[in-house]
Order: structure tokens, then sequence, then C-alpha cells
């Protein structure tokens, strides 16, 4: 009590700081539950299962670990239309089964028709709403399916952790109850109601639309990677780590609803079906139940109790400015007290966190109190992240929570710096870092992936590292990201098979965009050709504009040993250019010009001229940042409309990435490279032309680059198929794709439409169609041995 | 709400190492007013943003909800003219006098008061006619005909001369105080028997005209932002404000008494304030006066960019000539283009021509409405697909260009930055049968309104006085390879 009068004297003694005249913060909070003690053995790491878990439920939780971070292929089912290839696509910060960057949010969207009445919009098919960013290629949707365009209402939804989870589906209907207020009858300013799933109060995602963890993994399996699941059996529900057989079901739809522990019976019913040709279901029960199992078991996040005295006075401000009103310290659970700090009831959150959204009982403007537990590892904040920081996310609260977000402003710099730290205290911070990289991660020796190129000197070996959390470090809207739109929040958004500065799955393929004018040229859309995955902007939904008709996906390439192809001279790749064909060997191959008459040799066009330039382009074009201006480059932006002062990527982050990329080592070969099959297979390479392109090796400045590139552009398709021109190279030019490090960094071909390199193979077209085929009509011993080669490298 | 109106300091992993993980060390710094005492009635001196009247639009001090000003403590700018005959006549034949006047501009204001019912009608008026604006002259559903003289004057005399304080560097935010003195940089004023008079800093500032010369749209997006773009120039660096180049100075008399004696010689300031409009209001200019603006426009315009040719030393007939071209902004100061650039134009043209006089490549060329090939060409839409732009383009939320600021939610920019240069390579092929050597001509060219414009709002009438200014024109030959 003594505290809070100390801090109610602040507030009046700083209330003219925002203007805000100290009687506009709303009744007093009201009393806090009070942080009392936790229930044992359900905290843990994140990431690990609960302590309490069996022997047979920590194998359980294991593979299911393995499936949520299996990469989905289009042989497996991906598809038709998806946003990511696996589950730990989004729900990966700090670890395996948590929150995603920026990066990660997708739309979500709905119309509201003339009569008021909302429904979600449909995205290449039904989808809740959620708008798909792909389509596989060779159907009749186009790459990036359009959307209903009836569609008025746009939000991003940002992935929310799933750590604890099993614990709050075992929380009862009455738990939850007992702190609704739907009509604020106790006069604190603060209602909160319940919403309802089939009849029981949700507890899950942004608006606590879902009570089924099943269901909450069976939907964005669907929505998200185009996987097709069928319900689990009734024998299988029941051995989840929550039981969630029909017999608990129809105990909790019984009068004794609402006393009994257990609503997660409202699984979603039937089997999910698709039109790919993968057969359905495309995951099996018995892999459904290992993810649903794991997702059970995830840990709490540790919530320290031992508070130093700078922790407790932000706990006692935590208390005292009413962020406990919602922000529940304690569920009472049947294992005992949750340190939840939710009491996931539905709030009104105010205009600007409105987004017109409905779901069950929520309307656009509510939202469920979203658990504080872990809060430090999870940013961003907010439905859609727009928050960088929790200070950003305490100031964006309005609505119910604007009390107490006035209270806030209104503390000095000191109890604010206390009440964050008290944050800080609630799981997850020695796990975070500032992006996905470990905290003190080593760096793989020289010859391991993600390792150098060479052996590092120990002060060079410092500039690596710190360049490599400059990569891997996800930036916020306040950082500038976004100008207003961009891809990736982070380079290791895009850049991590198998590791950092490597590859990206089909979840993060850039989307190329163009017209076709009436001569049948191409021409570039009002924002570049790049049709970003998301914005900064809240409520727009980055759409192309209409007279775009052509779509090409760009998968993430490798990044590993471009400070080698940095240094091969100018001269080398014009050797090998032979625009007119006049050795006669049906290879072409022009050198890719770019803008100054330089010699492009990055991307899958050769649009980027020097690393220099694809970092700059990379940063601008991708984070939506800007860079200071440096004579003589001409990629990057140096100015963007956001309010974020530029430029906002600094001269030193700049550099620390291209001291990273620039000594980030080649791939190694693999283990089988040795093998008598790889070697026999480097001759057929050689033999059926292969090698005509996909030169084995330049000379760089320090000796032979073996890329297994010429870097040059060949015409790999037909003239007239629609395209993307970039740079020198028209719509049917690709640079030749190096080889290096093919073993992982699939899938292939410049928009990811092969699964196998036999599909890659068979995808060459153009110059290649003849070295393609011979390829193809190899015996069977001949293609093993090449395929033995490919898959050496 | 603004957009990304969320910037708030963040303790982030690198320190100083990564740009903007640490933002508040970048904000810009404060603006000092510089004002100097004041006397009489002020305006309020709350200082406010836009939200706080709760309607996300009106802003207390410019764009108030009830009147804080009168336009009866104004007096038109030609009582000025009695004794300051000078300043008055180049402030006539400036874009400030026209200011609430031209037709563009009132075309645009009609489109926005039709399309947003009404309720943001004072938005463009803020800073045409800060005085009409702040004395409610200008309100819902106004009629530009209907306003008073003073409101027309757009911005007046006392627009300026009437200002105490510099409260925000954008979107009207000066302050203004008309009860108070008329202020100007003279340091040593004659006592006037028509008005007090006190000598200032505060008009000599870059930061006076950023005022009006940096606009916010009311959803926050950025439109113009010449003030922003000259603080980190060389030419702040080298402390070369708005008015050293757009209110050069002479020599002469500042006012002469109403019994007709001179001032002391003073350094003065042109009035006339060029940039790159010609009012286009009949009768607005005289024929001399016209030429006069259109001459000095053009040479403010023609120090403005270069172009740089660089071309191989043959070309081949069947092959491919590469053309590099490099734009550069001579102007140390400000973008190239500023302002409204989104309805500015400027573009390189770039033609290859043979021998016989056969076009065989060709880029910013206009199409017969004269219209830009572009996405706003009604003859030829994206019929120029090498088209190289510096001016800026809205787009709407569905990611469709728009002309219209109200409706844009994204503002991508092709402007180049003080001294900056872009150089682009144009691929133009040369036909097999090419006559040589090629005749290359590239120009980088100017117009301060797109014909299709203004057409849309109906002004064709005005498209003869839409003339082109060509920033700087280079020409080469490139003879055949045999």
């Amino acid at each position: 009590m003594r505290a809070s009068w100390r801090l109610l004297a602040l507030i009046v003694a700083t209330g003219c700081r925002d203007k805000t005249p100290p009687d506009d913060t709303g009744p007093e909070p009201a009393p806090v539950d009070g942080h009392g003690p936790i229930a044992a053995d359900i905290m843990g790491p994140m990431g690990t299962a609960v302590p309490y878990a069996t022997a047979a439920q920590r194998e359980t939780f294991e593979r299911g670990l393995d499936v949520s971070l299996r990469r989905f292929s289009y042989s497996d089912g991906l598809g038709p239309a998806f946003n990511v290839t696996f589950c730990g696509s989004c729900h990966e910060k700090p670890v395996s089964g948590g929150s995603g960057g920026l990066y990660r949010n997708f739309f979500l969207t709905g119309i509201v028709d003339e009569y008021g009445v909302f429904f979600p919009s449909e995205s290449a098919g039904a989808s809740g709403g959620v708008v798909r960013l792909y389509h596989r290629p060779g159907f009749d949707e186009p790459v990036h399916p359009p959307l209903d365009d009836r569609t008025n209402v746009v939000a991003q939804r940002n992935p929310i952790p799933f750590f604890g989870v099993g614990l709050l589906a075992e929380l009862s209907d009455a738990e939850l109850l007992s702190r609704a207020d739907p009509d604020d009858a106790d006069g604190d300013g603060i209602s909160g109601r319940a919403n309802y799933d089939r009849g029981f109060v949700g507890r899950f995602g942004r608006k606590s639309q879902t009570v089924s963890i099943e269901g909450f993994i069976r939907g964005p399996l669907k929505n998200h990677l185009g996987i097709t699941t069928d319900p689990l059996t009734d024998a299988q529900k029941a051995a989840l780590p929550v039981d969630s057989s029909s017999a608990a079901a129809e105990a909790t739809g019984s009068l004794l609803r609402g006393l009994l522990p257990f609503g997660q019976a409202a699984a979603s019913d039937g089997p999910i079906v698709d039109d790919d040709e993968a057969p359905d279901p495309e995951l099996s029960t018995d892999d459904l139940f290992d993810l649903v199992s794991m997702a059970m078991l995830m840990a709490a996040p540790e919530v320290r109790t031992e508070l130093t005295p700078l922790e407790a006075s932000g706990r006692d401000t935590f208390d005292a400015i009413g962020c406990a009103a919602c922000h529940t310290p304690r569920l009472e659970g049947p294992r005992g007290p949750l340190p939840v700090y939710s009491d996931l009831l539905l709030h009104d959150m105010g205009p600007e966190l409105a987004d017109g959204l409905q779901q069950g009982e929520a309307d656009g403007s509510e939202f469920r109190t979203q658990p504080l537990w872990g809060v430090a590892a999870v940013g961003p904040y907010l439905h859609d992240g727009r928050a960088t920081t929790l200070d950003e996310a305490i100031r964006m609260h309005g609505g119910e929570g604007a009390s107490s977000q006035r209270r806030y402003v209104g503390l000095d710099a000191e109890e604010q710096g206390a009440l964050l730290a008290f944050l800080h205290t609630l799981g997850g911070v020695e796990q975070a870092t500032g992006g996905l990289l470990l905290p003190d991660q080593p760096v793989p020796p020289a010859g391991e992936y993600g390792g150098p190129s060479r052996t590092l000197s120990a002060d060079e070996l410092a500039d690596f590292t710190r360049g490599r959390d400059v990569f891997d470090f996800e930036f916020g809207l306040s950082d500038g990201v976004g100008a207003p739109r961009f891809n990736g929040d982070s380079c290791r958004a895009c850049h991590f098979e198998p590791t950092i500065g490597g590859a990206g799955p089909r979840g993060v393929s850039v989307i190329r965009h163009g017209i076709e004018n009436s001569a049948g040229e191409f021409v570039d859309p009002s924002v570049g050709t790049i049709l970003h995955r998301s914005t900064a902007l809240p409520g727009s939904l980055n759409a192309p504009q209409a007279e775009a008709e052509i779509f090409e996906l760009r998968n993430t390439p490798p990044l590993f040993g471009l400070g080698l192809v940095d240094g091969i001279p100018d001269s080398v790749i014009e050797a090998g250019a032979d625009p007119t064909d006049t050795d006669g060997d049906g290879i072409s191959g022009r050198v890719s010009w770019v803008d100054g008459g330089r010699i492009g040799r990055f991307g899958w066009k050769g649009q980027v001229p020097s690393l220099r330039e694809f970092v700059r382009d990379a940063v601008s074009a991708e984070l939506g940042m800007t860079l200071p201006y440096e004579e003589g480059l001409s990629f990057g932006r140096i100015q963007d409309n956001d309010d974020v002062p530029d430029p906002e990527f600094s001269p030193e982050a700049a550099e620390g990435l291209l001291t990273f990329m620039a000594l980030l080592g080649p791939p190694p070969r693999q283990a089988s490279a040795t093998s008598a099959e790889a070697i026999r297979g480097e001759a057929v390479f050689t033999d059926v032309g292969c090698a005509d392109c996909h030169v084995p090796s330049l000379d760089g400045a320090d000796g032979p680059v073996p890329l297994f590139s010429d870097l040059l552009l060949h015409a790999m398709t037909d003239p007239t198929a629609p395209g993307i021109e970039e740079a020198g190279a028209s719509t049917h030019e690709f640079r030749t794709a190096p080889l290096w490090g093919l073993a992982t960094s699939g899938p292939y071909l410049h928009d990811g439409r092969a699964d196998t390199l036999e599909q890659a193979i068979e995808g060459h077209g153009g110059e290649a169609a003849s070295s393609a085929a011979a390829a193809m009509a190899l015996s069977a011993a001949d293609s093993a041995d090449l395929m033995a080669f490919l898959e050496s490298l | 709400m603004t957009h990304r109106s969320f910037r708030v300091a963040r303790a982030c992993a690198f320190g100083a190492m990564v740009g903007g993980g640490c933002g508040s060390d970048k904000e810009p710094a404060p603006v000092s007013s510089g004002t100097t005492t004041t006397t009489g009635t002020t305006e309020p001196t709350t200082t406010t943003g836009p939200d706080d009247t709760g309607d996300g639009f009106h802003d207390p001090l410019s764009m108030p909800v009830s009147p804080t000003v009168s336009l009866d403590d104004f007096t038109p700018s030609e009582t000025c003219a009695g004794c300051h005959p000078t300043h008055y006549a180049e402030w006539r034949t400036s874009v400030h006098a026209s200011a609430m006047h031209d037709p563009v501009f009132q075309g645009l204001v009609a489109v926005r008061q039709a399309d947003l019912a009404g309720t943001q009608d004072p938005f463009c008026t803020q800073c045409h006619s800060p005085i009409g604006t702040r004395a409610l002259d200008v309100s819902a559903g106004f009629d530009f005909a209907a306003l008073d003289a003073i409101t027309l004057e757009g911005v007046s005399c006392e627009t300026c001369h009437r200002v105490s304080e510099v409260v925000r560097t954008h979107s009207a935010g000066l302050r203004l105080d008309p009860g108070g003195p008329m202020r100007g940089p003279i340091e040593d004023p004659i006592e006037s028997g028509f008005h007090d008079t006190a000598p200032t800093e505060l008009l000599s500032g870059a930061a006076f005209c950023g005022t009006c010369h940096d606009v916010f749209e009311v959803s926050g997006l950025p439109l113009e932002r010449p003030y922003t773009e000259w603080l980190p120039s060389p030419a702040a660096a080298d402390a070369r404000p708005c008015q050293s180049c757009h209110m050069p100075t002479s020599a002469g008399v500042a006012g002469t008494s109403a019994s007709g004696d001179d001032g002391p010689e003073r350094t003065l300031h042109s009035h006339r304030f060029v940039g790159v409009d010609v009012p286009m209001i009949e009768g607005w200019l005289t024929a001399d006066e016209e030429a006069t603006l259109r001459a000095d426009i053009d040479a403010l315009l023609q120090s403005s960019g270069s172009v740089v040719l660089d071309l191989p030393d043959t070309a081949v007939g069947g092959e491919t000539l590469d053309l590099v071209v490099t734009v550069r902004n001579e102007l140390d100061a400000h973008n190239l283009p500023t302002g409204t650039t989104f309805n500015r134009q400027v573009w390189l043209e770039v033609t290859v021509t043979d021998a016989t006089g056969r076009v065989v490549y060709e880029t910013g060329t206009l199409d017969d409405n004269g219209d830009l090939r572009d996405h706003w060409s009604a003859l030829d839409p994206y019929g120029d697909p090498d088209l190289v732009r510096f001016s800026s383009g809205l787009l709407d939320a569905d990611g469709a260009p728009t002309l219209f600021t109200h409706e844009a939610v994204e503002h991508p920019t092709h402007a180049l930055q003080p001294l900056h240069h872009r150089t682009v390579t144009l691929f133009a092929p040369v036909p097999p049968d090419a006559a040589g050597p090629l005749d290359v001509a590239a120009r980088l060219r100017f117009r301060p309104h797109a014909p299709h414009l203004l057409r849309l709002l109906e002004l064709d009438a005005w498209l003869d006085h839409l003339a082109i200014t060509d920033i700087d024109a280079v020409a080469a030959q490139v003879p055949l390879a045999e």
C-alpha cells in the first residue's frame, strides 16, 4: 500500500510530462491477485519439456519437435497454397516453439458486407482469412494468389509462443470466467470477457478464439503449410498429455461443465483435404499426435520470484499502475498457480490497436490479454509486432489499457526501467539474443558450414562474429524496417539453411512481379519488381497494382563463399562470354551488364555487381532500411518515407555485414565427394555438357573458386514466356546458378519449383535443353553417378 | 494515427554499430524558434500534435476547431505596398501571392473536399492561407469564391512578418502574432507610424521556411520535405539557408515614409520567391513579368542538374548499344526535385537516331497528349519500359498509383539527394540495317505538372502554358562498326 501511495505521488508530480491531467488516468487500479507461489515442476528453459513429463512423454516431445522442424516439400504435400514450409518457421524465437520475428507476420483478412456481417476472406480457397503468399507453380492460380477483392478488413498477426500452452489448456472454464467482468461491475474501467469456441472458454490466439491445441495446430497446418491432417482418434486424444477424449468432452458439455478441469475436447472435426497430388492426410495422425503432445508439453517460461530490489520495485509499479488488472499474475490450474500474467480474457484495446477482425465473440477492437511469461524473449510485441520493445508495447496500449498506459508514461525513467526490469524476470531472457543465434554461439571452424573461408586472427574473428550478429539481428519498425514494404527484418530471416548465411526454404521466397505492356514489353510496377511480403503500414495489404499480372518466385540462394566470387576479376568472367555463340556449341552466355557499365555477378539474374552493392541492395530492398550514401555505389536506398531518421542502417553495421559475408566460407564438399561414384559422376557432368555453363571453377583473387558457374547469363526459357526483367537480363535469361552447396540448398531453380535435383535438371530449358535431355537419357548407372556427384557438392 | 509514429529509443545489442537500433541519438534536433520578445495578443502557446483534439485531424495550431485569430487583425498586403512598393511588387508575382488562386491547387482541394465529404477541407489551406484557416474563414464545405480577401491573399506579408515563433518545422508550424510588431531581419528598423517594428533573425533561417515547406498528410505520410532534405545538406553545413537562393539580396530602400522620404539603404531580399512555378491565372502576370519569371525559373533549373553520357566507341548493327547515363543533382541544398515531387515531373529523355533520321531507340518521349508513357498515359500506358524518373509517386492501399495525397499510403521517391548522382544503363537495340553513325541525345527534363493532371482537373486551357525546361542536354555520335 505504501508503494502505491508513493507511486501515486509520483504520477501526480510528473503527470504533466505528457500533458495528461492526473485525474484522467481513470479509477484506481483494482487490488492485485498477488505474485505468490508457483506450481511445482511446470517451468523450464524455453523449448524444453515440462519437468513433470514422463519418460514416454519426453520421447513424444522430441519426436514432435522433429515434426515441427520437418521441411515439407511439394511431394510431401506442401501447398498448393502456403506461407511456410515448416511449423518452426514462425515459432522459432528464441527457440523452437516460440514466437517469430516481424518478417513472420501474416495477413489476416475479412470482409464486412453491406449488412455489417463479417466473414473471413478467401485466399486460394478457404483459409480462415489467412492470406497465402505463395502458390505452387503449375496450377491455375498465379504463384502469388489474388485475394477476394471484397476484402475490406486487413490486419497482420505476429506469431505467438507455445510455451506453457498445455498448462493453459488444463485451466478450467470456471477459473477463467471468475475474472470476467463484461459490464465492469466493479467499476475499475476494466471489463474483460470470455471468448468461446464451440461452447468452451477460448484461451489460444490473439483473440482467445480457440480452445483446442489440436485445432490450433491443424488449422495453421492447412492455412499456412497446405498440409492436410485427419483428426486424432479418440484413443489418441485420450492419450494426449492433456486429456482431450470425447468422454471428457461430454463431461464438460454436461451440467458439470466449468467445474471440470479440461476444456480441450473441442478439437476440429473432420479430415482436411486439398487438391495437390500428395495423398491426404499429408501428415499422419501419429505425427500429428506427437506434434500436439509436444505443444502440450512445452514448459512454462521460468518466472523468477526472487527479485532484486529494483525488480521488486518494478513489480510494485506493475501492480500500482494497473497492469495486473488484466495481466493477472497467477491463474489457478489443477497443478497449482500458473504465473501466466494474463487473464486470457478479451479486452477492448482502443482504436489505434483495433484491427476490425471479428473472431467468435471478439469484436474488432478486442484482444486477449497476452501472457507475459517469457515476454522478454518473444518480441516484437502486440498482435502485429508493431512494438519493437516492451517500452513501446506499453506505450501503445489503448482502450482498457489506456489508464495504465498513461500512468506508465507519467513515471520517471527510473521507475519505467524498474518495471521493464521486472518484466525481464518473467522468463526467457537468458536465452534471447538480438536474433536467433544463441548467446555466445561459437563460430564453426573454417571448412564447415557457417565458418570463415580461412582461419581467422582473433581480431578478424571478432569482426566476423560482430558481423554475424548484425546479420542475425532482427530490426523492428522503430528501427526503420520497411519503406514501408519489406521482406525480412534481418538477413538471417531468409538465409538460414543449413545454417546462418545459407539458403532459404520456399517460405521466404521473394515474389517478383511485373507488367506486360501492349507491345509485349516488360515494365516495372510502381513499387519495383519485388512484391514485398510485409509492410509497416497496419491495414495495408501490399497488394500488387492491378496491371501487374506476371508473378515469379525467387528462391533464396545461399551466401556461402560470396567473398571469393567477389574476388573473381571481371576479365575472367568476360573471357567466358560468347554472346553470339561463335564457337557454335549452342551455348552463348553473355555478361550481365548492370548500371554504370559494371559486370553483374550476384542474384538470379546477375543483377548486382559486387558484394558491397549486394549488401546495400539487400538491406534496402529486403529490409526496407536506408543506408548512408556512398559515392560510386548505386544500390541501396538512402531515403525513405517513414519517420525514422535516415540512414536507418549505420555505416558500421553495413561494414560489419560486408565483413561477415566477405569472410563467410564456401560451402564444404560433402564427405561423399571422394567416393568412386562421385568421381565418375563428375566426368558424366562434363560429358553431358553441364560443365559448359556450370564451369567447375573460375580463377579468383587467391586461386580457383570452385563455384560451378560461369556467372554469365543464358537463355533458359522460351523467349515468349512471361517472366521478369532485371537489370540487363531479359525475361528468359538467368545467370548460371553456382552449384557449390547444392546438397543443402534445395529447393532448386530460380523459383524453387524443383524438390529434387532430377526435377531441377529436367527443368532446364533454352540453351541447356540439350544437356538436360542428355542427362535425362543417361543409363541408370551413369545417372546414379551424376546424382552422387551433385549430392557431394 | 500517423503511420509509423512510434519512435522510441531501444536498448540494442550493438550500441552504435547498428544504425537506428538506438534511435534516440538520431532524433532531429529540436527546432529553436529564435523568437524575439513578443507583445500583444498571440495564438495559444500550447505545443500540440494533430491528435490533441481527438479527431485525428484538427490541429490546435494550424487547423483549429475554433478561430485563434480574427481576419480583422490583419491588413491587406496592398496597404503595405504604400510604403514598401518594391516588396509588394515582387511578392505579387510570387506563388505565395497566388497560393490560393492557383487553379491546380483549387482543383486538388475540390477533389479532397468531394472525396472526404468536407471532413478535411482546411488541410491544404493550413499552409496556403494560414490566416484564413486559423480565422476559420476556411471551414468545412468552403467555396473559394466566397472567401475573404485576406484569406485569398494566401501567404501574405503578415503571414510571415507577424510570426512570433517557429513551433514545428512542418505543416504550418508557425505561430501568428497579429497584435505584435512587424518582424524582419533589419537590425535597426526605422520607427513607423503604421506598425511597431521588431528585428528578428527568425525570418532569416531555413527553419522559418520549414514551417510550411515540410508537409505531412493527415495519415502521417510525408508529402514534401525540402527542409528535412536541407538539414543534412552541404548547404546547411555551410550556413546557407533557403533564403540565400530563393530570396537573393540586393541593395535598396526597404521602406518609404508616408511623406515620401526614403529610408536608408538596406540589404533587400527578393520577395519573388522564384522556384519552378508560374502562376496559371489569367491576367495575374503581365507578359513581361511572365517572361522574366520564366527566364529566372529556367536559370534555376538549368543550374540544378547535369547529364553525362558514357558511350562505347562503336555500335554494331544487330546488337545492343549500351548507353551509360549519369544524372547528377548539382544542388547542394535539397533534392532534385523537391517539394511536391508527386506533381513535379523530372525525367530522362534519350533518343538514338541513325543516319537516315530513323529513331531506333527512345525513352522519356511523350505521347500525343504530351504525357509520359507511364501508368497515366491515356494513349500508350506503360509504353516506355525504360522510363527513368526522378520524381515521386503516390500509391493507394491497393498498390495502385494515385494522384491524390489523401488516398495515398505510400510515397516512393526517385529524387536525387544533394550532389548525388544516379547512373543508369539503357540497352538500345541497334537494327541490323541501321545506317551509321548513330546520334545519341540525352536530356534531363522538367515540367511542373503533368498534362493528364490538368486534364483531369479540367484545366485544358492551361496545357499550352505547361512548359518543359531542359535542365541539361547532351549529345554524341557513335559510329557503326564495320
